[in-house]
């Protein structure tokens, strides 16, 4: 009687051991970006996989097909948590809409590192931000913008981005510093920005087509897109320089149809969000936001080692991620 | 011969088992159901398989089966549809393939698995065709691309024009050939080291609406891939992407050539007008231009733009249009009470896009007609389904409210899964014209999408019914445990009484009669008084070692004797006490951990401890006695020594204590030795193997006996 006691208890623990190994390693960190292949974000997951596998982590990467899907968004980030990863890091696509989620992540003790966004809630043990820094970004842009225009014109901004912290700061930041390096240059028409790069290239249109305009300033990647289409589909070649932000084509760089693009260095955020992630996980304090310098792209610098960098993602073998 | 009840037990057992073993067969076959719910045979992989909704799982995009193959009417990024059919290895894929837009990429995904919605969420290879650059690519996605080869196409993409890809792949090695409109066929292999050996296939696309056609799945081999040519992996930097856009200059021209067209296509159509202009402009008005977005499909054609929703009707020429397509529409624009539709309406598709996003409403907020005619979001709990020959209707209801829906079959719904009491969203049209609703429901939905967002709840009367059941069954499972528990004890005690009957024939029964004898001998003695006396002291002497005997059957029966030191100490106890101040030296000791062992051997061991601790105080005459004790997990061994006179052979051989502790060792299992030296002393020596998990049970014990200690003093 005792030893099938015996061998009753032991293939009861054996069950339990199995059942316990259905929840996820919490070696695995979960990166949800907005969006996913594209050039903003991949560096950024090339920059997260390069540190876990230094680390020893495992990384599951994923996010909605389009950017601007703040449900599916969402709900990625609800699933993650109920797989237990070890630890999120999370790019919201609206500021306010994701607080919840990520406050609930990190009530029930999962460490969250936030990017590319002020979310609100100041960071404390679970939570962090690592950032672009807007600052040094609408620095860059108001500087190139300056030396285009040789200090003097008009200029219009597209695509501000009032659903996220970052995207309005960018703005009022970008507005402040042109009036320090440039007072005499005249921004004569805002518009809102959107995921729709239809639309943007619609209102960039209309902007062309009033020759009210030296320079377009694209707040976005999808604002960026749109006014060098507004360019390729005009009738009448436009003099009209586009400085962008947020990384999203090469090839109009390279022909000259976009001046520049501001670019979030993604690869060093992904990076650093993991290494911060990973101390969280032991307990370790880390920076409450860290502010990473972004570059300017042009058609000068394609090919300098520093832009190369957030390029190597093509070569990465994703298999041992 | 067996006991009956033995056998019994054995076929209980193997009935049990078999039992046990049946219903982890038909747990196995259901899972194995569920997860692939059709595992058809290579010859079923072509034609009529393709166009069955339930052969699919969807994610992304929006997928129909028609007559000539399969449409993605959607631009989304990554969007794809994989075969629930079982994994293959080897195998290769022929498919014909039409992208739409000058952007976009179409192909195929074999040996894929963990597929979720999102742009690279899979594992498996991607072989597809790209318009925006004209080239092929063959790469691989593990949650983020790796391209493995591309190469140009010779001419520039038709939107029109049917590409036919035929793809290999054979162990670790790969190839695609790609036969254009024009009938120049471009090819190109890799062999992948690390590869992917084994799983699902599917069709993908981004970036622009496609179709498929003439999909045929079979089996592949060496001779296969030998015969697709000696086309060689191409990894030229002259035809390396960047994700969607190509590196090198060269390509770079025909992208930026797509892009153009691209561009051109979106942008602002001159000469519309807004849709709300002529809403409070009552009368019919000529040759009117609106330009909208498509959001919802015959019968009932939807035009929405920024400024609200038309109607259009008599739709000329009869143009294939899908959700989301942006289209420039010319016609007679009527308005009357405030609603206006658009008769006699010329279509023209300028571009395809995603449907605007629809609005959350509630059943309730859609009678009040505010929403009506717009792209709305509404949530409804099934009544009823029902299948229509090129489609399905739904009744709904949420709240107070009772609504109909209808729609075309696509990749997303699988109406026999679907039961009454789950809760849907629908995307679509909301209608209040007669015709759709025949005056029985407020409105009807005119369905693109119906999500399921939960089954019907766990409580419906049938699960109620199943769980009543369970409960039963559990009650009937618990009865029976507890009958064999009982019968279990009760077997138990009855073995025990029998033990117990036996021990007192041999031992007291015994004595009985030899004190009987004696005495009736003593009666009927006539030599003398002295050989009376002799017969009483005879019984006198049986008397007392009738006594010694039974003191020793109760001793034995104390259930105080369950640790190992128990032994040991009650064995030391009875030698001082045999002894009665006698300058007899006992050496008691305990090697190992101390632990609780089972009943039987605690039982033999002290039994077969206490005749050896007899015979060397009141037999042997000893000075000495040492009594050891070594537990190790898999045994247990006890030694008696003593320095007395020693047993002689014959005594070893006909003694019946001798042979009374090597049957209770051989009743354990145990190994029994007694030894005599040369110049006296005797080992009696026994090793008892232990069963493996006696040393779990004991720390278990231990830890309820902590527990239940704990709980009643604190």
């Amino acid at each position: 009687m005792a030893k099938r006691i015996s061998i009753a208890a032991v293939a009861w623990g054996l069950a339990i051991t199995g059942l316990s190994g259905c929840r996820n390693q919490s070696s695995t960190i979960a990166v949800i970006p907005r969006t996913t292949a594209t050039l903003l974000w991949e560096p950024m997951h090339l920059g997260a996989a390069e540190e876990a596998r230094e680390s020893g982590m495992h990384v599951y990467w994923n996010a909605p097909a389009g950017e601007g899907d703040v449900e599916k968004q969402l709900n990625e980030f609800s699933s993650c948590l109920a797989r237990h990863y070890g630890g999120i890091i999370f790019a919201p696509d609206e500021t306010l809409a994701s607080r919840s989620v990520v406050l609930d992540a990190v009530r029930s003790k999962t460490p969250v590192v936030v990017v590319d966004d002020q979310l609100g809630p100041p960071a404390g043990p679970f939570l962090s931000y690592v950032s672009s820094d807007e600052v040094a970004g609408a620095q860059l842009a108001a500087q190139r913008l300056a030396t285009l225009l040789h200090g003097r014109g008009a200029i219009a901004i597209i695509g501000i981005n009032t659903r996220l912290e970052s995207g309005i700061s960018r703005e009022e930041e970008f507005e402040r510093i042109l009036g320090q390096v440039a007072p005499s240059i005249q921004i004569v028409r805002r518009s809102f920005g959107d995921p729709n790069v239809t639309h943007q290239q619609q209102i960039a249109q209309e902007i062309l087509e009033s020759q009210k305009v030296n320079a377009i300033l694209a707040m976005t990647g999808e604002a960026t897109r749109g006014a060098y289409f507004a360019k390729l589909a005009a009738a009448s070649p436009a003099d009209v320089a586009i400085v962008g932000f947020d990384q999203d084509m090469l090839t109009p760089i390279r022909s000259g149809e976009v001046d520049s693009v501001v670019l979030q260095n993604t690869r060093e955020i992904g990076r650093i969000a993991t290494a911060n992630l990973n101390a969280e996980m032991h307990g370790k304090r880390v920076p409450p936001i860290t502010l990473v310098p972004p570059l300017l792209l042009t058609r000068e610098n394609m090919d300098d080692p520093q832009i190369k960098r957030l390029l190597e993602f093509n070569e990465f073998d994703w298999s041992e991620q | 011969m067996k006991p009956v009840g033995s056998t019994r037990r054995k076929k209980v057992w193997l009935a049990a088992s078999a039992l046990l073993l049946l219903s982890l067969i038909v747990c196995a076959g259901l899972a194995i159901r569920l997860r692939y719910r059709f595992v058809p045979s290579e010859r079923d992989l072509q034609g009529g398989y393709f166009s069955r909704s339930d052969s699919w799982n969807a994610l992304g995009g929006s997928w129909i089966a028609n007559a000539n193959g399969i449409d993605n009417d959607s631009g989304e990024r990554g969007a794809k549809l994989i075969t629930r059919a079982a994994p293959r290895k080897d195998l290769q894929i022929d498919v014909d393939i039409q992208i739409a837009e000058p952007i976009g990429v179409a192909g195929v995904i074999l040996r894929s698995s963990g597929e979720e919605d999102g742009v690279d969420a899979y594992r498996g290879y991607f072989a597809g065709i790209r318009s925006m650059d004209s080239s092929i690519e063959l790469g691989r996605a593990d949650f983020g691309w790796h391209a493995l080869a591309q190469v140009a196409l010779p001419g520039t993409p038709d939107s029109q024009g049917w590409f036919h890809m035929h793809v290999i792949a054979v162990g670790c090695r790969l190839g695609m050939t790609v036969t254009a409109p024009s009938g120049e066929a471009t090819a190109l292999r890799v062999d992948d080291e690390k590869c992917i050996r084994s799983g699902s296939f599917g069709l993908r696309s981004s970036f622009s609406s496609a179709k498929w056609k003439n999909l045929r799945v079979t089996g592949a081999s060496d001779g296969d891939l030998a015969a697709m040519g000696n086309a060689t992996a191409s990894t030229a930097d002259d035809d390396r992407f960047l994700l969607s856009e190509p590196l090198s200059a060269k390509a770079a021209g025909r992208f930026a050539a797509s892009m153009r067209v691209e561009a051109v296509k979106h942008r602002i159509q001159p000469g519309a007008t807004p849709i709300s202009f002529y809403r409070l402009l009552p009368g019919p008005h000529t040759n009117v231009t609106i330009v909208g977005s498509i959001i919802s499909l015959p019968p009932v054609v939807d035009i929405q733009d920024s400024t609200g929703t038309i109607l259009v009707s008599n739709i000329k020429p009869d143009v294939p249009i899908k959700l989301g397509d942006v289209v420039e529409a010319r016609g007679t624009l009527v308005s009357d009470h405030f609603r206006s539709w658009l008769e006699d309406a010329t279509l023209r598709v300028l571009w395809s896009d995603e449907p605007y996003p629809p609005l959350v409403v509630t059943a309730e907020q859609l009678t009040g007609g505010t929403y009506r005619g717009r792209l709305i979001e509404v949530e409804g709990t099934l009544i009823s389904a029902q299948h229509l020959a090129d489609g399905y209707e739904l009744v709904l209801k949420d709240g107070d409210q009772t609504f109909k829906a209808f729609g075309q079959s696509d990749f997303h719904l699988d109406l026999a899964a679907l039961e009454p009491g789950s809760r849907l969203r629908l995307r679509g049209n909301a209608i209040a014209l007669d015709q759709f609703t025949h005056g029985v429901y407020p409105f009807t939905v005119a369905a693109d999408r119906v999500d399921l967002i939960s089954p019907p709840p766990w409580w419906s009367p049938i699960h109620i019914v199943w769980l009543a059941l369970g409960c039963l069954v559990l009650a009937v499972c618990v009865l029976w445990g507890l009958h064999r528990v009982q019968a279990w004890h009760v077997r138990s005690l009855l073995k025990e009484r029998e033990e117990l009957a036996f021990e007192m024939h041999d031992t007291l029964a015994q004595s009985f009669t030899g004190i009987a004898y004696q005495l009736q001998a003593a009666t009927m003695e006539t030599r003398g008084q002295q050989e009376v006396r002799a017969h009483v002291e005879n019984a006198l002497d049986l008397v007392r070692m009738s006594h010694k005997e039974a003191s020793r059957t109760i001793a034995a029966l104390r259930p105080q004797y369950r640790a190992a030191s128990d032994i040991v100490a009650a064995l030391k106890e009875l030698a001082e006490r045999l002894s009665d101040g006698g300058n007899l030296h006992v050496k008691a000791q305990v090697e190992g951990k101390d632990v609780e062992l089972p009943l039987t051997v605690t039982d033999a061991l002290f039994r077969i401890g206490q005749e050896a601790v007899t015979n060397a105080v009141q037999h042997a005459d000893c000075r000495n006695l040492k009594i050891f004790l070594a537990l190790t997990v898999s045994h247990a061994r006890l030694i008696v020594q003593d320095d007395g006179n020693g047993i002689s052979p014959q005594a070893q051989s006909n003694g019946l204590g001798i042979a009374g502790m090597k049957n209770r060792a051989s009743k354990i299992k145990a190994h029994f030795d007694c030894t005599t030296g040369a110049i006296g002393g005797t080992c009696v020596k026994v090793v008892a193997p232990l069963p493996p998990a006696s040393g779990f049970m004991s720390k278990a014990r231990a830890f309820a006996k902590a527990a239940f200690t704990h709980q009643y003093l604190h």
